[in-house]
């Protein structure tokens, strides 16, 4: 039993981040119905551009900020300058300049920085607590409550505010909120800016938790995110949450049962287990549509 | 003329491969409408099973005649990765569009973390000292009749089944065309072919890794055949053409360039620092490809191939 708590308790910090990474790809496929690939990319930009930041001496909010701001940015643009023009042609050409969008992200950094992995300049402490036979980091409690405080203040402003409804709204039926006044183009914007600023805190933690950060850590991480999202219910963001944290449990699990090593293709299991088991995932609300 | 044969033969099989890949991918996604984000991994399987047919089980057999051996892999590596992909086409086929991508991706996924862990054949470092078979020239004359197989099925009534089924899946049920079946069948020829791909591979390069199997090389495969346009058979091989030369090609452009660049900065229009980063800009050849395939993409979203039928359309106009 202690076993089993323990590993709960290791696996939630990187559910977490799993999560914070997965509702960026729920939110844009609740209202693209497209799988933005260049969002693991995201994830290692902003953890690089924190560190960017913080080398010139910024103190770590304002790196932060700014790092969300850049990375926010650039989110953005991609979306006008490789997506939308090819919005109204078949589904396969965006997916396809979403994957050369995110080589190239992974190369320009690789040419700027290094092809390797660099050391953060700021780091967390992983000062363990036990509490009888558990062994606790209050790093990973810390990031549980924060990703926690997040998705609680992300519904919180899509539900009470104008332009988190007109979210919802598109997510819903594009058309008959387009007709109601809703700008797409913007709103579609602001959904990619929030993803980039969940991808951005998830990176920066990453960053400072495991102390170094490499070109190509968007890249798993952000393969588990998705697999998070469609097992929580692809579009839902409380699923999104939930997913994540359930894909960190289970692999902190099979780590515990010695079964590391088959731990990148479990996800994928699970994902393929949910998918035909049921399609709209744990929380997503049934279509009528045929899947 | 020898240095260039020796240089080019390497991208010449590479080209060749691929573009088998590639025709075993436009089955399914151009000629089913199935979008398979896995396709990668059923080449792995046809590699890896093969090739353990060579280095384990022929020896035992006392199989000596190296045509009979190429002969025996390559329908050990159609076979295993057929089952493969009926294994997975079998429950997947049910889902439907984006939620059949998202499965196949998990496919490529699951079969790379597989071989990761079967020790016998490597692990993560992959499988070396496969015995060498088949000759450059071989390859090429089996992409060229897969070609022409593909163009003949294509006016088989299966063929016909499979293209009503891409078009309109209503439509076709009506015609009374069974669907699933269809589906299953472009699927499991699909997979066989990317099996055959990865005996040659396996074969030639004497090596295969379990990263092999990869979302990103399954994306390679979905680009070639896109590039060059989605329903068409030899738009697949010139999608596979542009994927592996282009690159090779960027590789010249720092040499050409450079001694403009010199001058310039000689001159003093732009800075000394300039030259290495220009350097190690074009010889990062992913970068440089993947901005080239989202200038592809933005300007024709149909593939190359599309090209080609607006020029015959227009050919076709003149002569009315």
């Amino acid at each position: 039993m202690s076993d089993f708590l323990q590993a709960i308790i290791d696996g939630v910090a990187i559910g977490s981040l799993y999560a914070l990474i997965a509702i960026g790809y729920s939110m844009v496929f609740g209202i693209l119905q497209f799988v933005n690939f260049a969002h693991g990319e995201l994830f290692m930009l902003g953890a690089y551009f924190v560190m960017l930041f913080l080398t010139m001496g910024a103190p770590v909010w304002a790196a932060l900020l700014f790092a969300i701001l850049a990375v926010g940015t650039i989110a953005i643009v991609i979306e006008r300058i490789a997506y939308k023009p090819l919005r109204k042609h078949n589904r396969l050409a965006p997916l396809i300049t979403a994957v050369a969008m995110s080589l190239f992200l992974q190369n320009v950094v690789q040419v700027l920085f290094s092809p390797n992995s660099l050391s953060y300049p700021v780091n967390i402490p992983g000062t363990i607590v036990t509490l009888g036979d558990l062994y606790v980091r209050i790093r990973d409690i810390g990031i549980f409550i924060l990703t926690i405080l997040l998705a609680f203040c992300l519904e919180l402003f899509l539900n009470k505010t104008k332009a988190g409804q007109g979210i919802k709204a598109l997510a819903m039926h594009s058309e008959a909120s387009k007709l109601c006044g809703v700008p797409f183009d913007r709103t579609v914007s602001l959904t990619f800016f929030i993803g980039a600023l969940l991808a951005v805190i998830a990176g920066t933690i990453q960053g400072m938790a495991t102390n170094q950060i490499f070109p190509l850590m968007g890249v798993n991480a952000g393969l588990k995110a998705f697999a998070a999202a469609v097992l929580g219910g692809i579009g839902d963001l409380r699923g999104a949450v939930l997913g994540g944290l359930f894909l960190g449990i289970s692999e902190s699990m099979l780590v515990s049962y010695e079964l590391s090593t088959y731990k990148d293709g479990f996800a994928f299991v699970i994902l393929i287990l949910v998918l035909l088991i049921r399609p709209q995932g744990l929380l997503g609300r049934a279509q009528l549509v045929k899947v | 003329m020898t240095d260039f044969l020796n240089y080019s033969q390497l991208p010449f099989i590479m080209f060749c491969i691929l573009a088998i890949q590639a025709m075993s991918l436009q089955v399914v996604l151009g000629g089913t409408g199935l979008l398979s984000l896995g396709h990668a991994a059923f080449y792995t399987v046809g590699g890896y099973t093969s090739a353990i047919f060579t280095v384990f089980l022929a020896p035992k057999l006392g199989i000596e005649n190296q045509t009979l051996l190429l002969l025996l892999a390559c329908c050990v590596g159609m076979i295993s990765a057929s089952l493969a992909g009926l294994v997975v086409a079998i429950p997947c086929l049910k889902l439907r569009g984006d939620y059949l991508a998202m499965a196949t991706l998990g496919v490529g996924e699951i079969v790379g973390t597989v071989f990761k862990n079967l020790d016998f054949v490597g692990g993560t470092r992959g499988f070396k000292d496969i015995p060498k078979l088949g000759s450059p020239l071989l390859i090429f004359l089996v992409m060229i009749a897969i070609a022409f197989f593909m163009v003949r099925f294509y006016k088989t009534n299966i063929g016909y089944a499979v293209r009503a089924t891409r078009d309109d899946e209503i439509s076709a049920q009506s015609l009374g065309i069974n669907i699933y079946k269809t589906k299953l069948f472009s699927f499991f020829m699909g997979t066989s072919i990317a099996g055959l791909a990865g005996v040659f591979y396996a074969h030639t390069l004497q090596f295969i890794s379990p990263d092999e199997s990869g979302f990103y090389n399954s994306v390679v495969l979905v680009l070639a055949v896109v590039i060059g346009g989605m329903y068409s058979v030899f738009g697949s091989i010139f999608g596979a053409f542009i994927i592996v030369v282009v690159p090779e090609l960027l590789r010249f452009i720092p040499s050409f360039v450079n001694p403009y660049l010199t001058k310039l900065a000689d001159y003093g229009i732009i800075s000394k620092s300039f030259i290495p980063i220009f350097d190690s800009i074009f010889s990062n050849r992913t970068l440089v490809f993947s901005v080239l395939v989202i200038i592809i993409m933005l300007l024709n979203p149909k593939g190359v191939a599309s090209l080609f039928e607006r020029f015959q359309n227009r050919m076709r106009k003149t002569h009315e």
